[in-house]
């Protein structure tokens, strides 16, 4: 199984009564609470777990797209994973990903894409989201109606940029070129592996099958609520006579490693707490939009409009009982991740190891923790299946020397 | 009193079948519904039917109006309008709209004059007035939508409108038909609803009638005003204790206006 380690890059300093008055996170979140000194400091922070990601060997660090969005400070994963190209060294750099319809002409992704593809020596992995409606359609006006649409069409162009030889023209309905001609060329040829985020739509689960791409499925639920969607992708898998490989599948999981149960509660708790009950507060009316969802997806799974809910009050108790996270010592850790990877099938585990308003000692100590008392016994899970889906890397690729910032001397290929 | 109603399928240009309801006779009007489809007009066109046909096409796109996915934008709709006018031999016709049907008819009147004897804007979408901007209606909560759509949003019109059937099944229905109504408008109306209607208003030369409640939450009353200067000719009749779900609240007013305006027009052409 894949370790990989999944940032959102939070502006983990919302005030404690954020939930009570704001509506939302994400969207129309007051600008004032974004102080630019303080986000200078957590970039570079996230930045180092990063970087500490790679040297503690996780197999792939995760960047993704969020606008106006205090979760996700990342409105460009490209910047990010450009800085993650040139100063780590071995790491999948996996962008999860760019929302190819919200760019103009969406050549400019292929183009960004095959530029971390060269400098990072062939660790790119391409991630292809939807995007969600609230950064999609509320911050980026694109109309819930057309979005698929969109994204369809900038899906063809972008993987025939990556994959013909010859410059070619494109006549689309919402771009026009009449000379696409990618370059530079991505290092991973055909082109890099793509993996696509999703929640639980079932045209995904189609269009990731029939391209074999991973799917990602991204959601802060937890593996007990999501096994029934996933049962769902893997029926489908049957049913398009694909093999059940568990490296089409990425999941990502929220991780606590302490001494103890208890230890992990009292360590983690508050700013776990931080995240659930504040960091998702999001104004409903931006996520359930006319158009977004396919209307064969809502007549199928049609249900009765929840109100709004109230700030949360989630316990860190309930969220360890209904998979929401995995949190506890390093047995009790090892025995729910198992138990989630299998009942899920997961080859790419994402593990989202900092969450809300935890500093970068705690962020630090988990991943160190991770990494030594839980990731030697479960990686060796699937190792009867074969990955198609993590990149080639070129061999003789450039490193950063530690702490000078300039790449290797000596060690330059020529 | 209720009009007989005549409901039937038409193929409109050989694209797609819509559904088309037709009330009373004489002097054929069409009218082009607003966010929700016509269901809810039942009253507001029985009057009209007292003294026109009426003929109301669903929207492709909309419920009854079959998959709209071939067009794009209102200018398409405007097209899709002329050739139903065109295939039912209707043309020139009277032409009333409401709401988003407000914003198609404005674009029909403006690129297809020829087929257009009068035009009634009523609450009407397509301009943009930054200083007061519309309501952002699809993200308000489907609860809260019906506190911007009438004047007394706790009355017992909107009550009754709003309430959910007792059988399940029913219930689910109308709300799938409520997601359909609104994925049909999200296509026209999103974020900003101003799909370049401004710049070809000037062409409207047909007699121009716009009306208004002044207690409109969803596009204030001073967009009537917009409308007025922007169309030579055009006449304002706003209504008071109305929202912007005018017809519903006030069907015989703006009924009755909308007879005298049209007939007046067409006594003047007949004297001519």
């Amino acid at each position: 199984m894949n370790l990989h380690l999944f940032n959102l890059m939070p502006y983990r300093l919302l005030p404690q009564d954020f939930a009570e008055r704001y509506r939302s996170v994400w969207v129309d979140i007051p600008r004032d609470l974004y102080d630019p000194a303080q986000g200078h400091g957590l970039y570079h922070e996230y930045i180092d777990q990063f970087v500490l990601a790679d040297e503690l060997g996780f197999d792939g660090i995760c960047v993704n797209e969020h606008h106006q969005n205090a979760y996700g400070t990342m409105p460009s994963p490209n910047l990010m994973a450009s800085i993650l190209a040139r100063i780590t060294t071995n790491a999948s750099i996996v962008v999860l990903g760019d929302s190819i319809a919200l760019y103009n002409p969406p050549t400019r992704v292929a183009e960004e894409m095959a530029m971390l593809d060269v400098l990072s020596g062939g660790r790119l992995v391409a991630g292809f989201p939807v995007g969600t409606p609230q950064d999609t359609c509320v911050c980026y006006g694109m109309s819930p109606a057309t979005l698929r649409d969109r994204y369809n069409e900038a899906h063809a162009l972008i993987m025939r940029a990556f994959t013909e030889d010859q410059p070619f023209t494109f006549n689309g309905k919402y771009t026009k070129l009449r000379y696409v001609n990618l370059w530079p060329r991505t290092i991973q040829q055909p082109h890099p592996p793509i993996w696509i985020p999703s929640g639980s739509s079932v045209e995904t689960w189609d269009f990731t099958l029939e391209n074999d791409y991973v799917m990602c499925y991204l959601s802060f639920v937890g593996w007990e609520r999501a096994a029934k969607n996933v049962s769902g992708y893997w029926k489908r898998a049957d049913e398009l006579g694909k093999d059940k490989n568990p490296y089409r599948l990425g999941f990502i999981q929220a991780v606590f490693v302490a001494d103890t149960d208890e230890e992990a509660e009292r360590l983690y708790g508050d700013h776990v707490k931080f995240f659930y009950n504040k960091c998702l507060r999001t104004w409903p009316g931006f996520v359930d939009l006319p158009g977004y969802r396919s209307l064969a997806s809502i007549r199928a799974g049609l249900t009765a409009w929840k109100a709004p809910t109230e700030p949360m009050d989630v316990a860190w108790k309930d969220l360890v009982e209904d998979g929401s996270i995995i949190a506890g010592s390093p047995e009790t850790v090892r025995r729910r991740l198992v138990e989630a990877a299998e009942t899920l099938r997961v080859g790419q585990m994402m593990l989202l190891l900092q969450l809300g308003s935890m500093p970068p000692q705690l962020a630090e100590l988990n991943m160190r923790m991770f990494m030594s008392e839980v990731a030697p016994h479960v990686r060796s899970m699937w190792s009867d299946h074969e990955d198609h889906w993590s990149p080639a890397p070129m061999a003789n690729r450039f490193g950063v020397a530690p702490g000078s910032g300039r790449a290797l001397g000596d060690e330059r290929p020529i | 009193m209720a009009r007989d109603l005549i409901e039937e399928r038409v193929r409109v240009a050989g694209r797609v079948e819509v559904l088309v309801q037709r009330r009373g006779s004489g002097q054929p009007v069409l009218y082009l519904h607003g966010l929700d489809g016509v269901v809810g007009d039942g009253l507001f066109l029985d009057r009209l039917a007292e003294q026109f046909e009426v003929i109301a096409p669903a929207h492709p796109g909309w419920p009854g109006g079959g998959d709209g996915a071939f067009l794009d934008d209102p200018l398409d709709m405007a097209l899709h309008y002329g050739d139903l006018i065109r295939d039912l031999g209707l043309g020139p016709v009277p032409v009333v709209g409401w709401s988003v049907g407000g914003m198609f008819a404005a674009e029909l009147a403006a690129i297809e004059p020829d087929l257009v004897s009068a035009v009634v804007l009523i609450s009407s979408y397509g301009l943009w007035d930054e200083s007061v901007p519309t309501e952002d209606l699809f993200t308000l909560l489907p609860g809260d939508l019906r506190n911007y759509l009438w004047s007394d949003p706790n009355g017992a019109l909107a009550s009754a409108h709003h309430a959910v059937p007792s059988d399940p099944e029913m219930a689910i229905d109308l709300r799938f038909a409520g997601i359909v109504a609104m994925t049909g408008s999200a296509k026209y109306l999103w974020g900003i609803p101003d799909r370049g209607l401004s710049r070809r208003l000037y062409r409207i030369t047909s007699p121009t009638l716009i009306v208004w409640g002044t207690g409109d939450r969803l596009i204030p009353a001073t967009y009537a005003h917009r409308f007025q200067a922007a169309i030579a000719g055009s006449q304002v009749l706003t209504v008071d204790r109305a929202g912007h779900c005018i017809i519903r609240e006030h069907p015989v007013e703006v009924a009755d206006a909308i007879v005298a305006f049209v007939k007046a027009r067409i006594d003047k052409e007949a004297i001519a």
